[in-house]
């Protein structure tokens, strides 16, 4: 009896340490809010880009004399910074996806 | 019945309770926003002080709920911040805990919603951002600011004329952090408050008040859900933007 037991604990601390490593080489993505959160998050995130482009432009217009043309220029960067969060948003929601996938494959 | 009575956003109206001289030409009067304000520090401390002052190994409801909150909080930051965020676990607790409660407090008849109004919601953002920017710059120097460049660039002269303009789209997306974390907040409690008090109206319209009746009580539970949803996110997006300050991305 006495072997067996030792060979499972064995194993076990195998198991374990196949485990750390595994975990040490591909740590896990911080978890992104899912569904409604999610949803919810997305639309002032857009909102929050064009908004604050199209206020410092207006600003930096009125002090630099040079409207409206800085105002248009920020807006628009405004706009696509706006929308590069929100594709980092989802790019870290697809791989959070994926990630759950692959643990209900195994 | 008043004209103004059935106006949807008289309810965001802050009062003057205690009219106070101004001080540099602000107006410090004491508002109802004030009072609110007061109020829910004073129920949120309340409800934390009360539920762990008998610390029982078999916890009670009270103490469960302060205990389950805890966790919660617990959990979220050392997943989105990791362990060394768990530093910073106070603040982000103390946020989420007032906001939770300014919510809830609001959804009471005849009380005020703080979190309606852009101003609070913003200097909480505002102090989130300041803060979670210094610690970037403290954590790493004005290594920090590689935040701002993109991996993968190409090389050559396109590459440095894209790399400018990347490094002007980050800046924009990194200061909107700020504006969508308190529009968020803030617009969807309004946008609750006011669909509440448009359906309230409509319910003694006539004999068909009935319908707008149950949507209000339907609706009324599911603003008690994004009370607390819009809660969590605040706290959420806290702990992700101090996980990108202290690990950089």
């Amino acid at each position: 009896v006495l072997p067996e037991k030792n060979e499972i604990s064995s194993l076990e601390r195998l198991d374990s340490e196949i485990n750390r490593m595994k975990a040490r080489l591909n740590p896990v993505p911080p978890k992104k809010p899912e569904g409604i959160a999610a949803a919810m998050q997305m639309g002032a995130e857009l909102l929050a880009g064009a908004f604050v482009g199209g206020i410092s432009g207006f600003y930096m217009d009125s002090w630099l004399g040079t409207s409206p043309f800085l105002f248009i220029l920020s807006f628009f960067l405004g706009c696509a910074g706006g929308f590069l969060t929100l594709m980092r948003e989802m790019d870290k929601k697809e791989i959070n996806e994926m990630n759950e996938t692959k643990d209900t494959a195994l | 019945v008043t004209e103004e009575a059935h106006n949807p956003l008289e309810q965001f109206e802050a009062r003057k309770i205690l009219s106070l001289p101004d001080i540099f030409g602000y107006d410090i009067s004491f508002t109802s926003a004030s009072l609110f304000m007061g109020i829910t520090v004073l129920a949120a401390a309340l409800f934390i002080g009360v539920g762990t002052s008998r610390k029982q190994l078999v916890p009670g409801r009270l103490q469960c709920m302060v205990e389950m909150i805890y966790q919660f909080i617990m959990n979220m930051v050392k997943e989105n911040a990791g362990n060394e965020g768990v530093k910073y676990f106070p603040v982000i607790f103390s946020l989420f805990i007032f906001i939770l409660f300014a919510n809830l407090l609001g959804l009471v008849p005849y009380s005020f919603a703080v979190t309606s109004h852009i101003i609070v919601t913003f200097a909480f953002a505002a102090f989130v951002f300041v803060g979670v920017t210094s610690i970037g710059f403290y954590k790493h120097g004005l290594h920090f600011l590689h935040f701002f460049v993109p991996k993968g660039l190409p090389g050559g002269i396109g590459g440095v004329v894209l790399a400018i303009f990347m490094i002007v789209i980050e800046f924009f997306s990194y200061l909107a952090r700020p504006v969508s974390l308190s529009i968020r907040l803030a617009a969807n409690i309004t946008a609750g408050h006011t669909l509440l008090k448009i359906m309230a109206s409509f319910v003694g319209a006539s004999l068909f008040g009935v319908f707008p009746f149950i949507f209000l009580l339907v609706f009324t539970g599911f603003e008690l859900f994004v009370a607390c949803l819009q809660a969590y996110i605040f706290a959420l997006l806290c702990s992700i933007y101090l996980n990108d300050a202290l690990h950089m991305h």
